[in-house]
């Protein structure tokens, strides 16, 4: 037992996320940003079609895989920060302390659940802030969706749904559960009403964290 | 008897199947004889092979199901053992108790026995060949790298591969050592991972904290060298997209800390008691059901056979480095265990390696690719943290046929096969961890 307990000789590991900013090494993501306005030549190369004509970028489809700052590099600059979260909020008081969160595979390349599973280790530890994951529909608050859900895991993704009590919120986690992005038409708002958006590919845990104190707390 | 000879013959011969490319007009089978893969076509109706061997038994089962792709006998369903009245099926999944995918499994149980296992894959079947089949070569790594996040460098690097070998394409040496140092710490990521899986499903929760931890900070230290916590974004057809620079003093220090606390958490593992009970004798797979499956990887390693791809000649620098293969023949849990932590302890040593090499070797880390032939075919291979990723490409009048076999499509059946007649149910997670396969890699 005791060779267990030496370990805590290394220090505090959690973040200090929501108290403080979080450092880039924390944040893990790095996301493009249009330098210029105008149409850029590395749109048609764009693997998922995110870049418009205007040189803007939609980020319910980008993968944040770089290869426009790579061809465009004075078009865009791929940077350290949080993606750009879409959450309708807040939630009705009882919920803006604890969450449950169900999780449901839609179709993922395994990568949002690897952070999601990193979520719940010390460097993040969202049971902290209340938040907590669950193994059934029937304590679930949020379905967090990953994957485009494919044609395979649609029944299971509506049973799943309809056995969660209202009322109850849909989290699409990652870009994959947003748009389908590479290899599917549609993502989980194709089937059920979405309230929180986090793209990525994958996106840090930290940007979940973020997105569901933002849903919370509707800000 | 008659099928057993020539199973017999087939290994002997050290020639497997070690794929089976469906197509209803003209499918393929890739052999491995010897040294080297070679093609072989054949016109459908296709000989039944699962039946003698049973790393065959799903990738028949896939052409015929999903490419409907005709056979000469009809499928034979594994044999069943659930006869007794006591009998009863547990279902795992799509949807788990936990965050995992979407892995659907049946438990046939009698008890606490286990009598068998059922598996249920391609529900998250993406066609990400027929995507990659559109991809220009910009485009192509980028598509690799969403068929399985914790393998993206592995599969990627085989996807790359094949299609250098397609256009005959040299990688220059700089690349070469770049894709060594990213291969080494994707494998770093993953085993601390699999450390992390393997003392959770054991109940030692404040060893699981400790792996994870670190696995976060294998990733984070990814972070700070390429932008990308699961190395995305660099590899290329014809090198690296991007000259990696070498580290900064402050990464170097992170990265010796954390092989430093992994070695102390492997051995503090390795000598707890707890562990070493729950994982001796769970989940064995023999010398003969594995080279039966054909797996690969620390899962081969483990049942006695000593075999890394990365030996191989031709296969980037690691042929050079003196790289030694830790085997061991017990075949249980523990084995994989222990395999994955000294295959840990030897990939930071070889990061170090690498990271010296790239201060001496200047010069481009790409050489462009020219556009696609018309005909011809490519073969390429990479051993990721689970074992060997092939990867084959058919050019036919302009057009690409890919077709992917990554680790995890060996691993899991092999995974079903020592759950027979298992003494517990908590051997079902514990073995399954053990195997640390991926479900988007093998569903694909």
């Amino acid at each position: 037992m005791l060779r267990w307990i030496r370990w805590t000789r290394y220090g505090r590991a959690t973040t200090r996320y929501p108290q403080a900013p979080p450092t880039p090494q924390e944040l893990g993501l790095l996301w493009p940003q249009a330098l210029r306005s105008g149409p850029s030549p590395a749109r048609s190369f764009c693997p998922t079609q995110a870049l418009q004509e205007d040189g803007s970028l939609l980020a319910s489809r980008c993968l944040a895989c770089g290869l426009c700052a790579q061809l465009d590099p004075e078009g865009y600059r791929m940077e350290v920060g949080f993606p750009p979260i879409e959450a309708k909020g807040p939630l009705p008081s009882p919920f803006r302390r604890s969450l449950h969160l169900l999780h449901f595979d839609g179709g993922s390349d395994g990568g949002e659940e690897s952070e999601l599973i990193q979520l719940q280790s010390p460097p993040y530890d969202v049971g902290r802030l209340g938040i907590f994951f669950t193994p059934t529909p029937r304590h679930a608050d949020v379905l967090l969706v990953t994957g485009p859900v494919l044609e395979e895991l649609r029944e299971a993704l509506l049973e799943t749904y309809a056995a969660m009590p209202a009322p109850r919120w849909v989290v699409a986690f990652g870009t994959d559960a947003i748009s389908g992005s590479l290899f599917a038409p549609h993502g989980v708002g194709a089937y059920l009403p979405v309230d929180l958006a986090i793209p990525g590919s994958p996106p840090s845990p930290l940007a979940l964290l973020k997105g569901l104190l933002q849903l919370k707390e509707g800000r | 008897m008659l099928t057993e000879s020539l199973h017999e013959r087939l290994l002997r011969a050290q020639i497997r199947v070690a794929q089976l490319v469906p197509d209803p007009q003209e499918s393929l089978y890739i052999l491995w004889e010897g040294e080297e893969y070679r093609p072989l076509s054949l016109r459908p109706p296709l000989p039944r092979l699962g039946a003698l061997w049973p790393g065959l038994w799903w990738p028949e089962w896939e052409a015929e199901e999903l490419f409907k792709v005709p056979f000469q006998t009809p499928l034979a369903p594994p044999p069943s053992l659930e006869r007794s009245p006591a009998a009863f099926t547990i279902p795992y999944g799509p949807v788990r108790e936990t965050v995992a995918e979407a892995i659907e499994h049946r438990l046939i149980s009698g008890g606490e026995l286990i009598l068998r296992l059922e598996l249920h894959p391609f529900r998250k079947r993406r066609k990400v060949e027929h995507r990659l089949a559109q991809a220009s070569w910009l485009e192509l790594p980028r598509v690799a790298e969403r068929l399985a996040a914790m393998s993206s460098i592995a599969d990627t690097l085989a996807i790359v591969q094949a299609a250098e070998d397609l256009l005959g394409l040299e990688v220059p040496p700089r690349a070469q050592i770049g894709r060594l140092i990213l291969a080494e710490l994707e494998r770093i990521y993953n085993h601390l991972d699999f450390l992390a899986q393997q003392a959770q499903s054991t109940t030692l929760r404040m060893a699981a904290a400790r792996g994870f931890t670190l696995k976060e900070e294998a990733q984070r230290l990814n972070f700070l060298l390429t932008g990308s916590r699961f190395l995305r974004g660099w590899l290329a057809v014809g090198g690296l997209s991007q000259d990696l620079a070498p580290p900064q003093a402050e990464w170097l220090k992170r990265f010796e800390t954390l092989a430093h606390r992994s070695k102390e958490l492997a051995e503090d593992l390795l000598n707890d008691e707890l562990f070493i009970d729950r994982l001796e004798g769970t989940g064995v797979l023999e010398r003969r059901a594995a080279q039966a499956f054909g797996v690969v990887g620390p899962t081969a390693r483990a049942s006695g056979l000593s075999q890394d791809i990365r030996l191989q000649p031709g296969y980037g620098l690691y042929p050079q480095l003196g790289l030694g293969v830790p085997w061991r023949e017990a075949g249980d849990a523990l084995a994989r265990a222990q395999i994955r932590i000294e295959e840990l302890m030897v990939s930071f040593e070889l990061v170090r390696r690498g990271l010296e090499e790239l201060d001496d070797q200047l010069g481009p880390t790409l050489n462009p690719p020219p556009p696609r032939p018309a005909h011809g075919h490519g073969f390429g291979f990479a051993e990721g943290p689970r074992g060997e990723t092939l990867a084959f490409v058919q050019a036919q009048h302009g057009q690409l046929r890919w077709s992917l076999r990554p680790a995890s499509a060996l691993l899991w059946p092999a995974f079903a096969s020592t759950l027979t007649l298992a003494p517990s149910q908590m051997d079902y997670l514990i073995t399954q961890v053990s195997f640390h396969a991926l479900q988007s890699s093998w569903d694909r």
